[in-house]
Order: structure tokens, then C-alpha cells, then sequence
């Protein structure tokens, strides 16, 4: 009886440690997958093209069918006339391809190139809801015959039932999910295809291309900074970027490892972690936070024992820089440009974009180009954004 | 005492005590032994026994003591805030966010990011919003259960309503906030100890050690035993049903709203920790079992946060959340003491 007992409880409980573990693992996401992703250089976009013989000649607008980012297969008769760009970094391509007349629907998030606010105040384009938030019903109400959204957002994702039940035409690009700049390039072509402006798209991504070679090229070789991205203040949780994230491929891109390359996706990291890699640079992003406030309690936390708040290399990116970082998109030259000041500041000289900020110990001044958040000496009260 | 449930058992009591002690110690050198970086566990050892301490071992240090010291708090603040709801309500299944505290947390430090942005960054002082938040929650849920009635029952039903109202509110304010963050921001107190910081730590040794003061002092366990009987049993034996009820949900509140305000919301050591405690006892007296919820609880926070740091040194993803930590740990251990008690 008691064997019985003893095996019934230990047989129950070891059932109970598997399915604890197959749940942990579960929400872990599978222990074993690779940890780095550098670059990824196969395109998944495959372009099927039927188009019979004769008519390829005399009908420039001829059928296409297209293969989205969630591997569905998407024909055209011709290029759509009203289209709706469910993320920034959408708008901002449609519009380095020349497209802006397209252009029905925008998030109230896009908010560059500066001619989208423009018109949206002029009332050529509407705020269809937010990049996280679009809204259902505005985006019918606009009658598009095309929505294009970021395989790489949930809300987005959840949209492709309603709108096919609309009759509304739904394509996925990587968007947000995209890793590399190949991703991005495809992203590109794969709308030049649908709009029939290859020519136009050939020249951007030449353009992109110049501008990172350009930037690539000057990159010191010898050092490899380690940085830290944190995504919002520490006080939030330590968020940080894993290693197949774009910010990730930038950061490597720009001559620098990311110390949490390791993690997928946006691991929380801990003090001791961070320490033990001790950072170079940090990149924190200040998602609208006061940088006096945030600056000061950056400083009373463990991370002013790192390198790189010791050498005065934490930076506050916001707005524009830190849309420039997260959104991958024709401004990637950019993007890597300013990484690779952040990084290499002795070779290309402080960051250029107005929203980067330094935060820097020590009562004397910074005579490079950009803004200085200066903390007097660590712990006092007194700091002063500084604007050189 | 005349009634069998709540005789004592001294000995049984130190035993157990004692126990939970030596277990608690050895997972707390578990703890400050491991974690994310790569300094080798006995290194990290003879650093903590003063043999040998270099500089980045000491600091690294420095956090593993800040995170056990918080777990441990932590888990025995919830377990005994289970104790006490579980016994005003007389319901097995009540947990010490059924009286909407975590909710009316997360809707103020919601609303306070709404008003000011800068708030996010600021640790203090969103703990101080969050406790803020949890004693509004307290408030209004016992005015609710005073009007109600003030019995035990109403408390919950009124912990219930609040809850659900300001889960819904939070929820409309966190989604508001997501589009403003251009981030999806599920994670606003979710428990980890991860970004606990030394200054962060008076803020629960504080409220814990005031509560449990307070706990004996006004005699609330031997109050607790005779509400076992019903409220009316307990009023006939000369104890103040209302204030009683009263001030213990104040006092679950009070270290619920530290540890949310803190480390966030991290579930099961609240409805786990008495259950073990009582089955491991045999009994339901209070007195025993508030102490051994305690030692329980910290013991399950505890381990959950090693494995926390486990999964961050052999997996790509970073720190789990605690609270489902807490449940795959517990809940086995939990099921086989269900098992064991079944049968007797």
C-alpha cells in the first residue's frame, strides 16, 4: 500500500515536472536555436511573373502576381492607385520610390519624410490609427485597394481576415521583421514589382548601398566597442536588442558587438550580466523621458560603474535618431552613419542627428559637434543639457 | 484550545522551521553562487566567505545579494498575505491580488506615465506611484466590503469588482500608452527581480517587518483561528469580526502593494505557500502557519529566481517572468502534498 502510494505520488509528480518543463521550454522558445544571426544573404521573395508572350510587348500594365512576406501569392491586374502603409518605415519607402500620390492612409506614427505631415494636414493622406492600433474601420472607409503591412506586427497580422473579408487587398512585407539589409532591399523591390517601378527601385537601393560602402569602408578594424542597446530608461527593465534584430545587424554592421547578440528577439537582461560584459557604449532609447531626469538616474544606477559611463559614452537617442535606429528603411546609410559616430566618434566626429545626446561626467565642455547632457560630478543634482 | 484542528505540535513546528531554514540558506548560496556572467560559482563562494574578492566579483556580488535578499522578501511577503486573505475569507482559493491592489497599481503608475512620460524613468518614484496605487486599491475595496457588510465574503466580492474594473482600466490605459511608446509595453509589472536595486530594498524590508509586528501584536492569528469557525463563532468568542477583517486585509495589502510596487506581480507563492505550509503542518493554526508560509514562500521565490537565471545562461531568450516560474516549480511539490493530505 505504501509502494503504491509512494509510486502513484512520484508518478504524478514526474508528470507534473514534464509538462512544467514542456511549458518553460515552450515559452522559452526552443532551447536549442542558433544565438547569432549576422547576415543572412538568401532573399525569400520569390517573383512568379505570368504574362504570356504577346502581351508583354503592348500592355505595360500587365497582370502580376506577387509573393508576400507570409508566403502568399498576390496578383495585380495593375499597379493599386490607393494604397494604405500600416508602418512608417513602409510610408518612408513608398515615398523614397516616388509613390507619394499612391498614398491614402498613413499611421500617425509616420512622420518622415516631412511632406507626410504636410500632407496629412492638407488632407490628401489620413491617420489611419496608430503603428500598433490601426483601425479597422478608417482603413475601409478609405476604399484602398491596397494595404500593406509589417509581417513583423501582431496587430497587423490580425488585420488580413478582416480586410480580405472587406475585399480589400492585404500584402505583407518584412517591415519591422526585417534583420539585414537584404531584407530591406528586397522589402523594396518587392514593392517596386507591385507599383512596376523597378528602375526607380534599382536606384534606391544603389543609393543605400553607396552610403553604407561609404560608411563601411572608414570603419576602424582593429576595435570592436561593446555596446549595449537599452530600450527605454533602466528603471522600465532592462530591454535589450538580441542578436537577429536589425539594431543588432547595425551595431555589427558599424564595427561594434552587441554584448546581448547571444538572446533573440528583446531579452530582459540584469545587472550582473551587463557588468560582466561591461559595455564600451550604451545606446539608451529615451522614448520621450526628460534627459536631465533620466540622465541623472542612468547615473545612480549600476550602470555608471560600466566603461562606458565612466568614459562618457552613454548615449540618449530620441524622436528622430531613434526612429532612424529601429525603422528599416531607405534611411539605412543614415542609420549606420550615426552608429558608426556613435562608435567611432575620433573617425567620423559626433552624431550629426539633433536627437542624440551624450551624457558625460566632469565639468569640462565637449568641443565636438552634437548635444551634451553633463553631469557635474556623479551623484550631485545639478546637470545641464548642453546644446554645442 | 478545545478543538483538535488547531492543536499545536512544538516540535513538529521547529522541525519544520528548521528545515525550511537549512533550505533557504542552501538555495541562497545556490543563488549567490550563480548568474548570468561568467564568473565561476566558487569563485563567486570564496568571495562571499572573505577568502579571496576581486573587484568585479565583489560587484557582481553586490547584485546577487540585492536579488536573493529581494526574492526572499518578496516570497514571504506574499505567503503571508496569502495566509491572511485566505483566512478572513475562509476560501482556499483566494490569493492576495484578489483584493484588486495589483490592478489599482498598474492603472495609477498607467495614469501617472500618461500625465508624465519621465516618470518611466524614475525608479522610486513609480515604486512610490505603484504603492501609492495599492493603498487606493485597499481603500476603495474595503469601503466596498464595509458597505457591504464587512464580512470576509464581501471583501472578496468587492477585491473582485475593483479588480476587474481597474484590470479593464489599466488595460485601456496600457494600450494607449503602447501607441505613444511606439513599443508594445505587456511587460509593465510583470515580476522580475532583475532591475532591483540596493536603494529598492528598504521598501519591502520595511512593510515586512512592520506587518509581522503588527500581526502578532494585535493577536490577528488567534483571531484567524477562531474565524475558521464562522464569522459568527468568531464574534461569540469576543473578537471583533469587522476590524479584524479590516485591518488584516490592510495588512495583506500593505505587503502585496510593497512587492508589486517593487519587483511586480508575481502569482502563486500568494495561494501556493499557505496550502504548503498547512499540509506540512497538519493543521491550520495560525500562529504556525503565518511563519511557515513565510519561510514557504521565500523558499519558492527563491528558487524560482535561480531558475530565472538558469534559463538566461542556456537559452537565447532572457529572464522569464517570475511568476511562471513560481507555478511550474511550486505547483508539482503542491500536487504531491494534495496527494499525501488525500489519503490520510
Amino acid at each position: 500500500m505504501v509502494a503504491r502510494n509512494v509510486a502513484l505520488t512520484l508518478v504524478v509528480a514526474l508528470m507534473m515536472l514534464a509538462a512544467g518543463f514542456g511549458v518553460g521550454t515552450y515559452l522559452a522558445g526552443g532551447t536549442a536555436t542558433t544565438a547569432i544571426i549576422t547576415e543572412i544573404k538568401t532573399t525569400t521573395v520569390v517573383f512568379t511573373e505570368r504574362i504570356t508572350e504577346l502581351t508583354t510587348v503592348v500592355m505595360p500594365e500587365a497582370r502580376i502576381s506577387v509573393v508576400d512576406a507570409l508566403g502568399r501569392e498576390i496578383t495585380f491586374d495593375k499597379p493599386p492607385t490607393r494604397v494604405v502603409s500600416l508602418a512608417p518605415s513602409i510610408t518612408e519607402m513608398l515615398f523614397a520610390l516616388g509613390l507619394q500620390d499612391r498614398i491614402v492612409g498613413v499611421t500617425s506614427h509616420c512622420n518622415y519624410p516631412p511632406e507626410v505631415q504636410q500632407l496629412v494636414s492638407k488632407g490628401d493622406i489620413t491617420i489611419i490609427g496608430g503603428f500598433w492600433t490601426p483601425d479597422l474601420e478608417k482603413i475601409v472607409s478609405l476604399r484602398p485597394d491596397l494595404v500593406i503591412g509589417s509581417a513583423g506586427t501582431p496587430p497587423h497580422l490580425r488585420l488580413k481576415e478582416s480586410l480580405e473579408q472587406a475585399g480589400i487587398k492585404v500584402f505583407y512585407i518584412k517591415a519591422t521583421a526585417a534583420i539585414n539589409k537584404y531584407d530591406v532591399y528586397s522589402d523594396i523591390r518587392v514593392l517596386a514589382k507591385i507599383f512596376r517601378v523597378e528602375i526607380a527601385a534599382e536606384e534606391l537601393v544603389n543609393r543605400i548601398e553607396v552610403d553604407m560602402e561609404f560608411v563601411e569602408k572608414s570603419i576602424p578594424k582593429d576595435v570592436k566597442p561593446k555596446v549595449l542597446v537599452l530600450l527605454g530608461p533602466p528603471a522600465w527593465g532592462l530591454y535589450s536588442a538580441g542578436g537577429n534584430t536589425f539594431i543588432s545587424w547595425l551595431i555589427t554592421t558599424a564595427g561594434g558587438v552587441n554584448i546581448a547578440a547571444k538572446f533573440t528577439g528583446w531579452p530582459m537582461l540584469d545587472y550582473e550580466f551587463i557588468l560582466s560584459h561591461d559595455p564600451d557604449v550604451i545606446i539608451v532609447s529615451a522614448m520621450g523621458s526628460n534627459y536631465t531626469i533620466l540622465s541623472k538616474e542612468i547615473a545612480e544606477t549600476p550602470l555608471a560603474q560600466t566603461k562606458a559611463f565612466k568614459t562618457g559614452r552613454v548615449y540618449l537617442v530620441d524622436q528622430e535618431a531613434n526612429d532612424i535606429l529601429v525603422r528599416p528603411g531607405p534611411r539605412l546609410g543614415l542609420a549606420l552613419r550615426m552608429l558608426a559616430s556613435i562608435l567611432f566618434p575620433d573617425t567620423f566626429g559626433e552624431p550629426k542627428v539633433p536627437t542624440v545626446y551624450r551624457i558625460s561626467e566632469g565639468t569640462d565642455s565637449i568641443t565636438s559637434a552634437g548635444s551634451t547632457i553633463r553631469l557635474s560630478t556623479v551623484g550631485t543634482t545639478t546637470h545641464e543639457v548642453v546644446t554645442i | 484550545m478545545a478543538y483538535e484542528v488547531i492543536r499545536t505540535n512544538r516540535t513538529r513546528f521547529f522541525l519544520l522551521s528548521l528545515m525550511f531554514l537549512t533550505l533557504i540558506s542552501l538555495l541562497a548560496i545556490v543563488s549567490l553562487s550563480i548568474g548570468s556572467s561568467a564568473i565561476p560559482p566558487f569563485k563567486a563562494l570564496k568571495c562571499l566567505l572573505g577568502v579571496e574578492c576581486y573587484e568585479p566579483v565583489r560587484l557582481v556580488l553586490g547584485f546577487r545579494i540585492t536579488r536573493t535578499i529581494a526574492s526572499i522578501l518578496v516570497g514571504c511577503m506574499l505567503a503571508v498575505a496569502g495566509v491572511l486573505v485566505q483566512g478572513i475569507t475562509r476560501n482556499p482559493l483566494a490569493d492576495p491580488f484578489i483584493l484588486g491592489i495589483s490592478s489599482t497599481a498598474l492603472a495609477t503608475l498607467s495614469i501617472a506615465l500618461l500625465i508624465d512620460v519621465s516618470i518611466l524613468a524614475q525608479r522610486q518614484l513609480s515604486i512610490a506611484i505603484a504603492l501609492g496605487g495599492a493603498f487606493l486599491g485597499y481603500i476603495l475595496t474595503t469601503s466596498i466590503g464595509v458597505l457591504a457588510g464587512g464580512t470576509g465574503f464581501s471583501l472578496v466580492l468587492s477585491g473582485i469588482a475593483v479588480s476587474a474594473l481597474f484590470s479593464g482600466v489599466s488595460h485601456v490605459l496600457l494600450y494607449i500608452l503602447q501607441d505613444r511608446f511606439r513599443h508594445p509595453y505587456i511587460n509593465l509589472l510583470m515580476g522580475s527581480t532583475s532591475g532591483v536595486l540596493e536603494r529598492d530594498i528598504p521598501y519591502l524590508t520595511v512593510p515586512a517587518l512592520l506587518s509581522l509586528l503588527a500581526l502578532y501584536l494585535l493577536r490577528i492569528p488567534k483571531a484567524l483561528n477562531a474565524y475558521l469557525f464562522g464569522e459568527h463563532h468568531a464574534s461569540q468568542l469576543g473578537y471583533r469580526v469587522k476590524l479584524t477583517t479590516i485591518t488584516s486585509a490592510f495588512i495583506a495589502s500593505l505587503l502585496t502593494g510593497a512587492s508589486v510596487a517593487v519587483v511586480g506581480i508575481v502569482g502563486f507563492i500568494g495561494l501556493a505557500g499557505p496550502h504548503i505550509s498547512r499540509m506540512l503542518y497538519g493543521t491550520s493554526d495560525h500562529r504556525v502557519t503565518i511563519v511557515l508560509s513565510a519561510l514557504a514562500g521565500s523558499a519558492l521565490a527563491i528558487s524560482a529566481d535561480i531558475v530565472a537565471r538558469l534559463i538566461t545562461l542556456f537559452s537565447t531568450r532572457g529572464e522569464l517572468p517570475l511568476g511562471v516560474i513560481t507555478s511550474i516549480i511550486g505547483a508539482p511539490f503542491l500536487a504531491y502534498l494534495v496527494i499525501k493530505g488525500g489519503r490520510r
